[in-house]
């Protein structure tokens, strides 16, 4: 069943996007990430143009990352001033990641960027996942358990050396909101120009370099996803007009599905397991995206259509 | 002077008259419209030539073009650098049509010289496009620019497209693809006896988004900024609805 997508300007097949929809809702439950990032990927493979894959994925996952922040705003999960510095630092990200968007596009650059950044970040994140659950599934083999962090280590760094010094209560931390406007300036960036949440730069970073809690990190960090992309929704349909509404809804009646399903698949594996499969995933997705890079095209001539 | 240029208006004006007499032509649709389902259109053109007026013993040739409105386009390509391949060279071409299908009940060149057919707009090799540079390989950008718009099912030339039935009827089917140009469409139609044009016919056809997805286009381009947080406001409410439906 064909549906023609308005802004996308092609005909897709309803079935293949909902079932796109339906296999990263499955992954993103079964693993517990966004999945962003596989999908902007997956849209571009299937023919969408680099630029509205961003731009819409920004939109679909405003839509996918609305129910778990309620959840965890209810059982108390969000630590609203803490999200409140990320959200600054993530809308001033947004906004120049959209600017640099914009530009790229006019000149013919922005397809390229998109593939390079998903080739370094895919390929980093994916490396250091897979090396690290390759070597926790090995340890436990072993038996290793692995030491506290010493109350020094907690508050040590260069984190807690950087001014005006503030209380984040719910976060039980006393840190220069510099640090955390800067994480979320990167993750404003990346959502804008990767069409990502950011959750798995963004995650890591407050738990290692903000030592927070791990009960709210999950939930702040949702709070931060909703409204960057929301931001970086807007962004988009301002520079460029590249938010089809039409295939973020498909994509995500998809998603919903798939994640009832993937959560409960998720639980019966072990988590190292569970993050090693995540990984070798990403780098399949990274090798794909660097082939497109370097193998000759079969035509090396494109053309754009200018809007007037 | 004035007079010459009078008389000369007059007989082509009459000429014209008189080609437009000697074929009738009509559309299966003159209104195409873009809808949610939209899988390409099928247009189909049938006429009569009027065979009094053609010598019955000659075969009559018949060329249908299609043509859209006209768009800019930038063409890029691609050369290697650091061994990915990256977008180089541009050129731009002010005035390329968005569609463009020749259909002809026989091969172009034999139908009538290349150079005269160019003149009426007639193949690709007539497509000027405005270029902004005169370059030498400009060409190649122009060429590039026909294969991509062939590839899309944008651009055809199609020999046989055109089917005389005979009696002087015939009929000639252009596929619209699902991606094709919005706007006015001209459908011309031309017959030909041994290299001389002896009819020549002019239609309009539009293409239109029609419902939903022309709302949705317009207003994304027209009022981008309530779009952007029309999206958002879909998303949180899709959102939260999908997150109850999911809860039971």
């Amino acid at each position: 069943m064909p549906l023609y997508l308005p802004i996308a300007e092609l005909s897709m097949n309803v079935i293949l996007v909902i079932g796109m929809g339906a296999i990263v809702g499955f992954l993103s439950g079964m693993f517990g990430v966004g999945g962003g990032f596989l999908m902007t990927p997956l849209l571009i493979f299937a023919g969408v143009p680099p630029a509205v894959a961003v731009a819409t994925e920004a939109n679909q996952i405003t839509a996918a990352s609305v129910s778990g922040a309620l959840a965890h705003m209810r059982r108390g999960g969000v630590d609203f001033k803490m999200g409140t510095v990320l959200v600054v630092g993530g809308a001033i990200g947004a906004f120049l990641g959209a600017q640099v968007f914009a530009m790229l596009r006019a000149i013919g650059q922005v397809d390229l960027m998109i593939s390079i950044m998903y080739v370094l970040f895919l390929g980093s994140v994916g490396g250091f996942m897979f090396y690290e659950s390759v070597r926790a599934i090995l340890r436990d083999r072993r038996g290793y358990v692995a030491p506290r962090k010493s109350s020094k280590e907690r508050h040590g760094g260069w984190v807690h050396a950087l001014p005006f010094k503030m209380r984040f209560r719910k976060s039980r931390l006393f840190i220069s909101p510099i640090a955390p406007l800067l994480i979320g300036m990167f993750v404003g960036v990346l959502a804008a120009i990767m069409g990502v949440g950011g959750g798995f730069v963004m995650v890591p970073a407050m738990i290692y370099l903000l030592n927070m809690p791990t009960n709210v990190v999950i939930g702040t960090s949702l709070f931060q996803i909703i409204f960057v992309t929301a931001l970086t929704t807007v962004f988009h349909s301002v520079n460029t007009q590249t938010v089809d509404i039409l295939l973020a809804l498909l994509l995500l009646s998809g998603a919903v599905i798939g994640a009832q399903v993937g959560v409960r698949v998720g639980v019966k594996l072990k988590g190292e397991q569970l993050r090693a499969l995540l990984a070798l995933m990403v780098l399949a997705v990274c090798v794909k995206m660097a082939f497109g890079l370097i193998l000759t095209p079969d035509d090396l001539f494109s053309i754009t259509t200018v809007i007037k | 002077m004035r007079r010459i240029l009078t008389i000369l208006l007059l007989w082509l004006g009459v000429s014209g008259a008189v080609l437009a007499q000697n074929v009738v032509t009509d559309l299966s649709e003159r209104e195409i419209d873009i809808r949610y389902s939209f899988n390409g259109a099928n247009l189909l053109l049938f006429g009569a030539v009027n065979e009094g007026k053609m010598d019955p013993s000659i075969r009559t040739d018949i060329i249908v073009v299609v043509r859209g409105p006209n768009e800019e386009i930038i063409v890029r390509e691609k050369q290697r650098m650091f061994g990915i391949w990256v977008n180089q060279d541009v050129h731009r071409f002010g005035n390329a049509p968005g569609f463009y299908a020749v259909a002809t009940s026989r091969p172009l060149a034999d139908i009538d010289n290349i150079d005269q057919l160019n003149a009426r707009g007639i193949g690709y090799l007539s497509l000027g496009l405005d270029q902004d540079s005169h370059e030498e390989h400009a060409e190649n950008f122009r060429i590039a620019l026909v294969r991509s718009k062939e590839r899309a099912g944008l651009y055809s030339e199609s020999e046989g497209g055109v089917s005389v039935v005979g009696g002087g009827l015939f009929r000639a089917d252009v596929q619209l693809p699902a991606n094709v140009p919005v706007g006015d469409f001209t459908v011309e139609t031309f017959v030909y006896q041994s290299g001389r044009l002896l009819g020549h016919k002019l239609m309009s056809l539009n293409v239109d988004k029609a419902g939903f997805e022309r709302a949705v286009y317009a207003f994304a381009h027209n009022q981008p900024f309530w779009y952007g947080i029309v999206a958002v406001l879909i998303a949180l409410a899709a959102g939260w609805l999908a997150g109850l439906a999911s809860r039971k």
